[in-house]
């Protein structure tokens, strides 16, 4: 204890050493400050979007006259609304798309409408605290600890320090120890902070404490390994870098390539195009083909009334539906491509700890792939539940009755993504 | 002159008897091959199917039997994004902007099927893209290379002997510089050789390959001055490093990230979303051109009802019903581009702020330049959108003339009631072809090397910055010898 008192005291003495646990508590405090900032803007716009999104659904059904027509216009917002601890990894918030207004039309037709951030900032990416803990940590480790050795024999104190072998487990055990415990204060304190300020659950808190301890862990091990070599700090810190543009950049772009060589998913483009055409195919088809295809997916509507006119909304949103029963194959072999290639990319963790890390961290934030695969399964179950709000009402024949307008279905957000345990390293 | 070749040709022999230095720059050179070919394969791929499903969506909309032409502008069209040649160089937004857009009669749909959403994570690691080598490796292998160039010598004391050789200190440092540019020239050739490869093809994007080019020079160049520079000042080579590796993390990896942290937080861009939401209530006082007897068009048909001398709609001589369908999207389109200009000036300014950073870091001037220069930036994504837009309204509005001219106003207000009246409201299949070919060219090479001036001269300024430090420690190497 008084040996690492001493390591303490000896660390804080050095002004390179200061400078560079400064640098850490503000990268670590700015990169979580961004992330809240962040998070509490899509709050917003997302409180603000909910409550237009009532108010014009209200004006637009105004002037509706039958069913159709009102089903026709009631767009409804479905929403990914930001997860407690996204301000730590924001992960795909600015790729993929959080908010879609849908209606009762083929749901195909619209959910691929994305509306998303701007490009050449997502371009450019972030600096969440995910990516200072991915990223920045290993390089500040090796800062930190790379020329341990080096150091002092460079001063000529080595042989004198390590006269015996317990002498010398007295020596670099309490320094490695200051070094590797302040660098976590500074990088966990603020995070501390800003998860009692976000009122984080402790257990979520505790989990991200983990692996940022655990990445910490992982290279002090791998640069001590080195550090313990009979080389001169400058070649330590040389193949450092390397191994860290490999390990982090480099490894994981090959992956990707990779990947996306081995699973070509289904190109979007065929799924939109195939939908709009059984879509518009329907008008040229006789009715009682459509409907009785229709009937066969949805047989509790086979006993009404039948379509007599040239145009007819039972007819019409009948045909909707066979547009997205068209392409249910394509779409879910997308989305299974999608998956595939996530499923994948977690087996770069096992080579990658930058992947690992932004793995576990956008897992645990509920900003990963599975999580926006999570909100297109929701705007699907929803679009189902807002079909099953007009059916009854089209194809019973029920009178048009404009006060039964405001029982049309409000999309509710689920808390987070399933919980999942974070990702190993 | 001699004495310049002989430091760097004794410069090479000492990389060839360093393994690490041969490791990581043969790993640089093998990366820099890979990259582009698979860079070649991937855009050229990517070009050809989308250029193939723009002809195939053609044919479609050409194939369309007898209808309707309202029939037709609900059917709509699809319009694609096709990478421009140079994206070999320089991917820039390709994977983060949608690949396709539905284009409809009366509403203005999002370019959908981004690549970032069907690539896991690893797609905000980057890109393994020729561009990405230059920016972000390049300068790390360089680093690694040179910053014992000149402390080196100064450590194991070998400096006092070429001073006493008479070697002067500007003939050691180009000596050194002239080699760390050989490496450079070297690991760039394969990007070269791409862009003559493009060229081959596509002879009249020689002006923006030669930009890009030469920021990739003015960029190393100015590398290989800090490096230089930070070396020959330095005391010990453990500093040199330590001090160009961190110049290199705030450069390459930092200082990018929180410019588009700074530019996101500094302008807000509600999204298409809560434009959407916002336009609902501008779009509905405009009325629907499918409801000709909304009050939002009673002015439009008393002007109608006056232009043609007639006192009742029907009589008028041309289908009232088409007419309106025209006026209703040309006040929706108004009003949705109104919209959608904001939303694309509110991410232009948001460019603006994070091009500031280029003044505290190359890398990002180094990127502007390349993606203005082939055509992959946000400037140009913005160009596709607007001339997407364009393309909609104008086949829309061709549809809607012939809904008016080609239709009888009788048959169309009954069609949806009575069989034999719908029948007539059927129009030939050749009338399709009003549909116009899709031109989403680029910006001119002309224009786009003129947009990527502002670059180049930030990156020109960077070099000449690193030049002046060169120059000083070059005086201050002087001062000791």
């Amino acid at each position: 204890m008084q040996a690492l008192l001493r390591e303490l005291r000896l660390l804080l003495r050095q002004p390179g050493t200061l400078a560079l646990l400064g640098f850490v508590l503000l990268t670590a405090t700015t990169s979580l400050g961004l992330g809240a900032r962040e998070m509490a803007a899509q709050q917003a716009l997302l409180a603000r979007l909910i409550a237009d999104d009532r108010a014009e659904r209200a004006a637009a059904l105004e002037r509706a006259d039958d069913w159709g027509d009102a089903a026709y216009h009631a767009f409804v917002l479905t929403y990914a609304p930001p997860p407690t601890l996204a301000f730590v990894a924001l992960g795909q918030r600015d790729v993929a798309p959080w908010l879609l207004r849908v209606r009762a039309l083929a749901l195909e037709g619209q959910i691929y409408e994305s509306d998303r951030g701007n490009p050449e900032l997502a371009l450019l990416g972030r600096l969440d605290y995910a990516f200072v803990i991915a990223f920045l940590v290993p390089l500040f480790v090796a800062a930190l600890l790379h020329d341990l050795v080096a150091r002092e024999r460079d001063h000529g104190r080595l042989g004198l320090l390590l006269a015996t072998a317990a002498a010398a487990r007295r020596l670099w055990v309490p320094r490695v120890a200051a070094a590797l415990l302040t660098l976590l204060l500074c990088l966990l304190a603020p995070f501390v902070a800003a998860a009692a300020l976000l009122e984080v659950p402790p257990g979520a808190a505790a989990a991200v404490m983990l692996i940022v301890i655990a990445q910490t862990a992982g290279w002090a091990a791998l640069v001590l390994w080195f550090a313990f070599r009979p080389w001169d700090a400058a070649r330590i810190a040389s193949v450092m870098a390397v191994i860290w543009l490999l390990l982090n950049l480099l490894l994981p772009l090959f992956a990707k390539l990779a990947i996306e060589r081995t699973v070509t998913s289904v190109s979007g483009a065929e799924i939109a195009l195939r939908q709009r055409e059984a879509v518009n195919d329907a008008w040229g088809v006789p009715k009682e083909v459509t409907m009785t295809r229709f009937f066969r997916q949805h047989p509790e509507w086979a006993a009404t009334t039948p379509v007599q006119t040239p145009f007819h909304w039972k007819w019409y949103y009948a045909f909707q539906h066979l547009g997205d029963v068209a392409v249910a194959d394509l779409s879910a072999a997308y989305r299974a491509a999608i998956r595939r290639r996530d499923e994948l990319s977690a087996w770069t963790a096992l080579i990658s700890p930058a992947v690992a890390v932004q793995r576990a961290l956008t897992r645990l934030a509920g900003t990963d792939v599975e999580a926006s695969l999570h909100y297109d399964a929701r705007i699907r179950a929803f679009h189902t539940r807002l079909r099953q709000f007009w059916y009854p009402l089209l194809f019973d024949d029920v009178p048009f009755a404009r006060e039964r307008l405001r029982e049309v279905p409000a999309f509710a957000a689920s808390a987070t993504p399933p919980a999942t345990t974070p990702g190993s390293r | 002159m001699n004495a310049v070749l002989r430091i760097a040709a004794a410069e090479l022999r000492y990389w060839r008897r360093s393994r690490l230095v041969s490791v990581t720059f043969g790993a640089l050179l093998g990366l820099m091959l890979l990259s582009v070919l698979s860079a070649a394969a991937h855009i050229g791929e990517e070009r050809r199917t989308r250029e193939a499903d723009q002809a195939r969506t053609r044919e479609h909309f050409l194939a369309q039997p007898a209808r309707h032409p309202h029939r037709m502008v609900h059917y709509g069209h699809y319009v694609y994004r096709v990478p421009p040649p140079l994206a070999v160089l320089e991917p820039g937004v390709d994977a983060f902007t949608g690949r396709s857009i539905f284009l409809e009669g009366h509403r203005q749909n999002s370019a959908t099927f981004a690549a970032v959403q069907e690539t896991s994570l690893l797609a905000r690691f980057g890109d393994l893209s020729p561009a990405f080598l230059v920016q972000a490796v390049a300068p790390l292998v360089l680093i690694l290379m040179g910053y014992g160039s000149v402390v080196r010598e100064r450590e194991t004391g070998t400096l006092i002997q070429l001073w006493t050789h008479g070697i002067r200190p500007w003939q050691l440092l180009a000596g050194k510089a002239g080699a760390l540019l050989a490496a450079a020239l070297l690991a760039l050739a394969p990007v070269a050789a791409a862009a003559l490869w493009t060229l081959v093809g596509h002879r009249d994007e020689a002006l923006p390959a030669a930009i890009c080019l030469l920021a990739d020079l003015l960029y190393l160049g100015a590398w290989i001055c800090g490096v230089l520079a930070v070396s020959s000042r330095a005391s010990r080579r453990w500093t040199a490093l330590s001090g160009l590796l961190a110049g290199w993390l705030l450069v390459v990896v930092i200082v990018p990230r929180v410019a588009a942290d700074v530019a996101q937080a500094s302008v807000p861009v509600p999204g298409m979303t809560a434009d959407g939401l916002r336009a609902g209530a501008a779009l509905r006082a405009a009325g629907d051109g499918h409801d000709p007897r909304s009050p939002a068009f009673a002015q439009f048909t008393r002007e109608v009802l006056a232009r043609y001398g007639v006192s009742s709609v029907e009589a008028l001589p041309v289908n009232f019903r088409g007419l309106v369908m025209m006026e209703g999207e040309r006040k929706s389109a108004e009003i949705q581009q109104g919209f959608a200009a904001r939303r694309l000036a509110g991410e232009a300014a948001q460019a603006r702020v994070a091009r500031r950073f280029t003044a505290l870091s190359p890398a990002l001037a180094l990127r502007w330049a390349s993606m203005t220069s082939v055509g992959t930036d946000l400037a140009a994504y913005h160009r596709f959108l607007v001339a997407a837009e364009a393309h909609r309204y104008e086949f829309v509005q061709a549809l809607n003339r012939l809904h008016a001219e080609a239709l009888n106003y009788a048959d169309d207000a009954r069609r949806s009631a009575d069989r034999t009246a719908e029948q007539r409201t059927r129009i030939d299949a050749g009338h399709w072809a009003l549909l116009p070919e899709f031109d989403a060219a680029p910006a001119a090479p002309a224009a786009r090397a003129q947009a990527a001036t502002a670059p180049v001269l930030v990156l020109a300024g960077w070099l000449t910055a690193a030049l002046l430090l060169l120059r000083r420690a070059a005086r201050a190497l002087g001062r000791a010898a």
